[in-house]
């Protein structure tokens, strides 16, 4: 997805500050975004009906970060609602607004609407790529 | 017995050169395993199986230094082999370890230049022997050859038996060619000094062929295991990002190029499936049985352990 | 005439005569009432950012600088009014509801003459020409007042020169406007007047709009003077939604003020930021807050 030169340069250093080793699990890439924002981040998984249209959602508080995710969800999908949010906490996002009404906006076009958004989304699927990638150990033979 | 051994070798490398070929070009870490491969391959061609000694003699001047090459890519299919085991097991080798390799190479090489006599007509290595193991030169050119072989390889085996995860199909190749080699030595000194039986050189030549041989095929095979594991994984993730490419098509996404998906299947695959996934809850698209299954199968493929709700 | 050449004294005639023509027929608009310029301009002025003491409205007004006898004319005519207090000097003036009436004639006889005498130029002309006289004005001491007077007005040009009526253009003074802007200020936790107006004017002045304090506590208490654009773009400040401040909506009225008080929910729980994946709704909003408080509570 195409970002700006400003959002590249964002997430760019946002990842530089994590240092995202192949292998790590997703509660590793918690703990490691727990340590650059210097508070802890709690996880809850939620059945919640309210969350129907939205995937994941992250709260800020001077102690601490709140991320939920939606139970329902497979794996893979809850991976990167996860790390969406924490794309966001990376980024120091404060507020993700929304267009003027959601009534008229598609729920799937919110996930990419801002520029806000599209960073979150991109660090998402980069944070997937970077952990999955093979360690040296494996490349050796393969 | 050595031909059959020998031709088995040369398959087995020719297929970790293919096989590897597309992950040495792009991953350093799998560059050593290559290398490995391709100076292996040279070394069992000049055994004389594939292309006969005088012609391959003939190419390189008719000097005899087809058996020089030989001794030479075999030292560097073993370097490079245990360059790649490092990168395995994590672990670096020792401080004198360029120093040894190089000064082998350089003294068994200097060593062969003074064997005396016409090497042109030999058609193998048991020839060349047999003719020429009374000189010296060639006991020590052949010894020191045989020796580093074995160091280099007895180094790989400590590296793995040093490490968390010991292969045994590594730890016996390792263990076969230290033997084989070491066997081989004793024989050529004998030899050398003319105080060994026929029979009973015979029966050492025999348990250096087979062990040496046997180590080889063990390490390629050991090789080869990573790279055809690798080789599924690829060809899995691509079976399952061409069907999910389809399911995007089917809602009228814009299709993910072909080549995209052949270089990075796993990634592809990753994607796509999030994309069908938010298309499936924010959109209300509906996916068929098939697909469910297939959406299904790719999650447990791509994620090994749930993410849990913090205490 | 050759556009390059120009007499010495010919500019200020033709600024002259253009003023005097438009003058001349506002004033025709408004001979049933039979006003005068300065009148015209006490009118308008007390509309848009009144009451005004007769000192402070002096302040305001290009015409007269002494209003008194012009006041108590317009008082006479049932259109002004004044409020308690023995001091002339600190007396406030206002507007009646007739004299709002006849402000809001003015203002659509404004209109058209705009049109009329602009309608056939390129817009971009007339955006450079309202440009030039706005910086020709910076040499003279009356720019502060303008910008003063009509910011709250502004509209896009092409907006201005093909609205059908002035209506389209402005909201002079609605009630719904009112109480909708002091109940989203209140929902948002924004203070009194000045606490929000020192919240929010800089986010409109980002948007180009550089509203006066006065204009912000007409818009409080009158819900206008203000244009459709000016109300669009605070009312997107404020909530998100251009059309809230102004909409008959049912559904849009819900789903913000449903939004508004979800985030508020979650301001109270001690929440600085906050965002989601998808919809986040007012439902979404509400759940969150929640979780966020039994985490708290959990903690505490």
């Amino acid at each position: 997805m195409p970002l700006s030169r400003k959002s590249r340069a964002l997430t760019t250093r946002a990842l530089s500050e994590l240092q995202l080793a192949p292998g790590m699990l997703a509660q590793d890439v918690v703990d490691a975004v727990a340590t650059v924002l210097g508070k802890p981040i709690f996880l809850e998984q939620t059945v919640d009906e309210r969350f129907k249209k939205t995937t994941g959602s992250f709260a800020l508080t001077p102690d601490f970060a709140l991320i939920v995710f939606r139970g329902i969800d497979p794996q893979a999908y809850q991976m990167h609602s996860l790390f969406h949010e924490l794309g966001h906490l990376l980024c120091r996002h404060r507020e993700c607004s929304r267009p003027g009404t959601q009534l008229e906006t598609e729920a799937l076009e919110l996930v990419l609407w801002s520029e806000a958004e599209r960073e979150a989304e991109f660090l998402a699927f980069k944070i997937a790529s970077l952990i999955s990638r093979k360690s040296r150990s494996i490349q050796a033979f393969g | 017995m050595m031909r059959e051994l020998a031709t088995l070798m040369l398959y087995l490398t020719g297929l970790i050169l293919v096989l590897r070929a597309p992950y040495a070009l792009g991953v350093r870490a799998s560059r050593p395993g290559w290398l490995a491969g391709t100076c292996g391959l040279i070394a069992i061609i000049c055994l004389g199986f594939v292309v006969p000694v005088p012609t391959l003699d003939a190419a390189m001047g008719s000097m005899g230094y087809w058996n020089l090459l030989g001794a030479t890519s075999t030292t560097l299919a073993f370097h490079f082999m245990y360059r790649a085991i490092l990168i395995h097991t994590s672990k670096g080798s020792p401080p004198y370890y360029r120093r040894v390799l190089g000064l082998g190479i350089i003294t068994y090489s200097a060593a062969f230049t003074m064997i005396a006599g016409e090497q042109n007509r030999f058609t193998s290595v048991e020839a060349f022997i047999a003719a020429l193991i009374r000189q010296p030169w060639t006991a020590l050119y052949l010894s020191i050859y045989l020796s580093l072989v074995a160091i280099i390889a007895a180094l790989s085996l400590a590296a793995i038996l040093s490490s968390a995860n010991r292969s045994k199909i590594f730890v016996a190749g390792f263990s076969l060619v230290v033997l084989g080699n070491a066997v081989d030595v004793v024989l050529l000194w004998m030899q050398h000094f003319n105080v060994v039986s026929m029979a009973l050189s015979t029966l050492l030549y025999s348990v250096y062929v087979s062990a040496f041989f046997s180590g080889a095929i063990l390490l390629c095979l050991g090789f080869l295991r990573g790279s055809v594991r690798s080789l599924r994984e690829f060809c899995t993730f691509l079976a399952y990002a061409l069907r999910l490419r389809r399911i995007l098509g089917r809602a009228g996404q814009d299709k993910r190029p072909l080549l995209d998906v052949a270089r990075q299947p796993k990634i592809a695959c990753y994607q796509m499936l999030i994309h069908v996934r938010d298309l499936v809850t924010l959109k209300g698209f509906a996916l068929n049985t098939p697909e469910v299954s297939l959406t299904q199968k790719a999650d447990a493929l791509l994620i090994d352990s749930p993410i849990k709700s913090s205490t | 005439m050759s556009e390059e050449e120009v007499a010495p004294s010919e500019l200020r005639y033709l600024f002259l005569a253009l003023s005097k023509e438009w003058e001349r027929s506002i004033l025709e608009h408004a001979e049933a009432r039979d006003l005068t310029s300065a009148q015209v301009e006490i009118l308008l002025v007390l509309n848009e950012s009144g009451p005004y003491s007769m000192q402070d409205l002096g302040q305001m007004l290009l015409l007269n600088r002494d209003p008194f006898r012009s006041v108590d004319s317009l008082v006479a005519k049932g259109l002004v009014e004044r409020g308690s207090g023995e001091d002339k000097r600190k007396v406030l003036w206002s507007l009646t509801a007739a004299g709002a009436e006849a402000a809001a004639d003015i203002v659509a006889a404004d209109l058209s003459l705009l049109q009329n005498f602009v309608g056939d130029l390129p817009t971009e002309s007339t955006a450079k020409l309202v440009n030039l006289l706005r910086s020709l004005q910076g040499k003279v001491p009356t720019l502060g007042v303008l910008e003063q007077r009509f910011s709250a007005q502004q509209s896009p040009m092409h907006e201005v020169l093909a609205a059908a009526s002035s209506t389209d253009l402005q909201v002079n003074r609605s009630p719904i406007v009112a109480s909708r802007l002091r109940q989203t200020l209140e929902l948002k936790n924004a203070g009194e007047a000045s606490a929000a107006f020192a919240k929010y004017s800089p986010q409109l002045a980002e948007r180009g709009i550089e509203l006066p304090f006065r204009n912000w506590v007409r818009l409080l208490e009158n819900g206008g003077p203000v244009s459709r654009h000016v109300l669009g773009e605070l009312s997107d400040v404020l909530t998100g939604n251009r059309d809230y401040l102004s909409t008959d909506d049912e559904n849009v009225l819900k789903d913000v003020e449903n939004h508004m008080r979800a985030e508020n929910a979650l301001l109270l729980a001690g929440v600085t930021g906050f965002g989601g994946r998808g919809a986040l709704d007012a439902g979404a909003l509400q759940a969150l807050a929640e979780l966020v408080q039994k985490r708290l509570n959990d903690g505490a």
